[in-house]
């Protein structure tokens, strides 16, 4: 079913001129209940200005976005009510924090939300588990933690709204290879544990790999590839044409093909590869 | 939006007036502001006028900007209209209704003050559409060096002029950056009490001085990588009079020129 | 041949604050002229802090760090250090100083007292080597994160410095943005003969790399050239960093019995590998 989508979303173009930096020229989506979907595409190729459309910040110039059916720019109410339905997490998430302790900034979207007092409580307990860190955090100022724990307490702060979608862009961006590991391991989790929806923005397509099911390619303001990973990823030639990266073992399988190996279908994982070259060196008599 | 903001924005370009020293700019501003006050009758403020119109001409700029500078300004222009319709009381009656009397000096003086504004604001933002922030600190900095006998730091206040010009577009971004974000967490900046709307910027405030101490300490540091010490500084840029520079003061001192004897010449306002 | 030494770590430690463990421990550490050494670590390994102890940003708590001959502790050899060890940050928003991109390639030489002439020269040389020469004009606010970095890696060159040291340059950047630095780099050790000290956690940058030095704990776990450390497959997942992925498909082919040789650290080394293996075979 779906839970949110898109239609005909057109935002900073108008026909006939050059596309503009975060442009979006007709976008039509669909994200069904429980998936988790990255949205890729180089800098200024529309995604996050499609992000932003998705929990009503920002308004298009034609089109609609509907939540569970119904448009969100309907009313007031409604478009107040679909910020909390649609959790966005914005880049660098850490740089909104400011209250004095993690409590009160976790807090700081239920209680927009009329919460009560217990009800906000049982939230912000639940939200600083989930993310991984411990009940003393609470107490703590925000300032006074190391970069990649405040990362986790800004994505609390977000998933404490409990959200029926959760939206984060470049969750990982500047994290080192342990910092990126866990949050890809929380995102994968809050899926599995909730049953939300989630979509991700993200560069770097090994961490797409690892999580997503679904994929979508955004270029110029519009989605051109939608698919699942190895739908995506074996389309290597077109995604470098579009200046993005392939993950290096996709890059390593095009080649070897361009070489006349014939491994079959694309792999992206380490595992997924070493399977396909064994399976191939067996069928040439090369390995025994 | 915040954005849209276009006080002191710079359009590069490589016309007569942008290819003016930034002092010879400064400087016949403020001259033409002075005159603009000094002028006393229409004539002499057509003259001005019309030397503001042609300034715009060689600037190249489309004149778009020049009523999109213009547009803040008509709250200012009509209440000031509004306030000379109604207190001046001599000449000839035109309207009379109840306690309202308009005259046409009324009138005329309303509409001279008008162009003054308008024409205050033309060569002010014309003086900024044409330099870029770079060449106005460094002019100020020249211009403003004799009080260094004054023991005035004057290339500490022109480092700063630069690098808060060079910051404001970035902090502008991170402001819309910061509001969305809190926005998307339910925060409201649209609706409630003064109180209620005041609160609702401490989300916003917070973050944006941290995130500038942050930069300030980061910058502080890359300048200093940089060898900068204040002291024992030589420039790239050099600011040279050329024969526009002569050319542009000369024109200016015969508008000018004209503009007095227009003054003499044509006693009344009319 | 011997090789000249540029910036050495004798026993140094470092803490921030009294009350806080030590960021470096007893580090001891000889960088050489005109390699390209990459400091590989995850964050809070202390390699940040390596790097701002090589031109004299921070000083050691004990120990002591020599620049060029010079001694960071006395602050006499400050500006001389600065000089000879240039340094590009994280955040390529912070380091701009000026509201055109020639001006702020300019400010270090300005800051040297360079005549204008040779100001000039040297920012147009700058900007042509990390290809930003066409944007000179423009305003900083306005380029994409890759090309702010390449401007203040011009703003270094132009100070003719004889190493540049780079804290994260392309952390904060995309993938895009990452290879037009990393290009850059390479074009400053092989052209201009510039020693580029890189600290970073990317490991296909390290793989780049002349040398690549592991930093863990305030230590240094591993040290050798590209090959050399990330062979060290275990070592380098104990403390949390990952192998390049060529070589971790090589080295899943050989435990499942897979004769094949080498150990490529990049895409193309691997296709050449797996050829000679099946060649070999065949």
């Amino acid at each position: 079913m779906s839970v949110l989508s898109v239609h005909n979303l057109i935002y900073g173009y108008s026909k006939g001129t050059p596309f503009e930096t975060g442009a979006l020229k007709g976008v039509s989506l669909d994200f069904r209940q429980g998936e988790i979907v990255a949205v890729i595409g180089h800098t200024g190729s529309g995604k996050s200005t499609l992000l932003q459309h998705l929990n009503g910040l920002l308004k298009p110039d034609s089109g609609d976005v509907l939540f569970e059916g119904e448009s969100i720019y309907k009313s007031k109410e409604s478009l107040r009510k679909c910020r909390f339905d649609v959790g966005l997490c914005f880049q660098y998430p850490e740089q909104q924090l400011f209250e004095s302790s993690v409590y009160k900034d976790i807090a700081f979207g239920p209680s927009n939300m009329g919460l009560s007092d217990g009800e906000i409580k049982r939230r912000v307990y639940d939200a600083i588990k989930f993310v991984g860190l411990s009940e003393d955090y609470l107490e703590k100022s925000p300032f006074d933690l190391s970069g990649g724990e405040k990362r986790r307490v800004a994505i609390a702060g977000v998933i404490s709204m409990e959200p029926k979608v959760l939206i984060l862009d470049e969750p990982t961006a500047g994290l080192d290879p342990i910092g990126k590991k866990n949050l890809l391991r929380l995102i994968k989790d809050y899926n599995a544990k909730t049953g939300s929806t989630v979509i991700f923005v993200s560069h770097n397509m090994d961490d797409v790999a690892a999580v997503a099911e679904r994929v979508i390619v955004m270029n110029k303001g519009e989605a051109v590839l939608d698919g699942t990973v190895s739908q995506v990823y074996s389309q290597g030639e077109l995604l470098s044409s579009l200046g993005l990266d392939v993950p290096e073992i996709t890059s390593i399988f095009l080649e070897l093909k361009k070489s006349g190996f014939d491994l079959g279908e694309t792999e992206y994982t380490v595992s997924g590869a070493s399977d396909a070259i064994l399976r191939y060196l067996k069928k040439e008599g090369l390995y025994d | 939006m915040i954005k849209d903001i276009t006080i002191g924005q710079y359009f590069p370009g490589k016309s007569f007036l942008h290819r003016l020293d930034a002092r010879t700019k400064i400087i016949l501003t403020l001259v033409f502001l002075v005159f603009v006050f000094v002028c006393k009758n229409f004539w002499s403020l057509g003259l001005l006028c019309f030397f503001a119109i042609f300034s715009y001409l060689l600037s190249r700029l489309s004149p778009k900007l020049a009523l999109k500078s213009l547009k803040p300004l008509i709250p200012i222009v009509l209440l000031t209209t509004v306030l000379q319709l109604y207190y001046i009381k001599q000449g000839d009656i035109i309207l009379q209704w109840k306690f309202i009397t308009i005259t046409d000096t009324g009138i005329y003086t309303a509409i001279f003050i008008s162009i003054r504004i308008f024409a205050l604001i033309v060569m002010s933002s014309l003086l900024t559409y044409t330099t870029s922030p770079t060449d106005l600190t460094d002019a100020i900095e020249k211009l403003l060096s004799p009080l260094k006998v004054f023991k005035v730091d004057v290339h500490t206040f022109a480092m700063m002029m630069t690098i808060a010009l060079r910051f404001i577009p970035t902090l502008i971004d991170e402001i819309d950056r910061i509001m969305s974000a809190q926005k998307a967490r339910g925060a409201d900046f649209e609706s409630g009490s003064i109180i209620k709307r005041l609160k609702a910027l401490i989300p916003i405030f917070v973050p944006l001085f941290i995130s500038a101490f942050k930069r300030a300490i980061e910058l502080a540091d890359a300048m200093s990588c940089r060898c900068y010490t204040g002291e024992g500084r030589t420039r790239l840029r050099q600011m040279k009079m050329t024969y526009r520079d002569i050319v542009a003061y000369a024109v200016t001192a015969l508008v000018c020129g004209g503009m007095v004897a227009l003054n003499i010449i044509f006693e009344h306002l009319i | 041949m011997i090789m000249e030494k540029i910036i050495e770590f004798k026993n140094v430690s470092f803490r921030y604050s009294d009350d806080e463990t030590d960021a470096l421990k007893d580090l001891n550490l000889d960088l050489y002229a005109g390699q390209f050494t990459c400091i590989l670590g995850h964050n809070g390994s202390g390699k940040s802090t390596m790097a701002k102890l090589m031109n004299a940003l921070l000083l050691p708590t004990a120990g002591s760090v020599v620049s060029f001959g010079l001694p960071t502790d006395n602050e006499d050899n400050e500006i001389e250090i600065r000089r000879n060890v240039g340094m590009v940050f994280q955040n390529p928003d912070n380091q701009i100083v000026a509201t055109i991109v020639e001006d702020d390639v300019a400010f270090g030489p300005e800051n040297l007292g360079v005549p204008r002439d040779e100001i000039r020269r040297r920012v147009d040389e700058a900007l042509k080597i990390v290809d930003m020469y066409e944007y000179r004009r423009h305003e900083p606010h306005r380029l994409s994160g890759g090309q702010k970095q390449r401007v203040a890696i011009a703003g270094v060159i132009a100070m003719q410095t004889r190493c540049i040291v780079l804290d994260e340059p392309t952390a904060m950047l995309d993938p895009k943005g990452r290879r037009e630095v990393m290009a850059a780099l390479l074009k400053l050790k092989n052209e201009l003969g510039i020693s580029v000290v890189l600290v970073t956690h990317f490991m296909d940058e390290a793989v780049l790399a002349d040398r690549v030095v592991v930093v863990n704990n305030g230590g240094i776990c591993l040290d050798g050239t590209p090959a050399q450390v990330f062979s060290e497959k275990d070592v380098l997942q104990d403390i949390g960093l990952t192998v390049p992925k060529p070589l971790e498909l090589v080295s899943v082919l050989k435990e499942n019995g897979v004769k094949i040789k080498g150990s490529p650290l990049t895409c193309a080394e691997f296709v050449e590998c797996f050829k000679e293996f099946t060649k070999n075979r065949g």
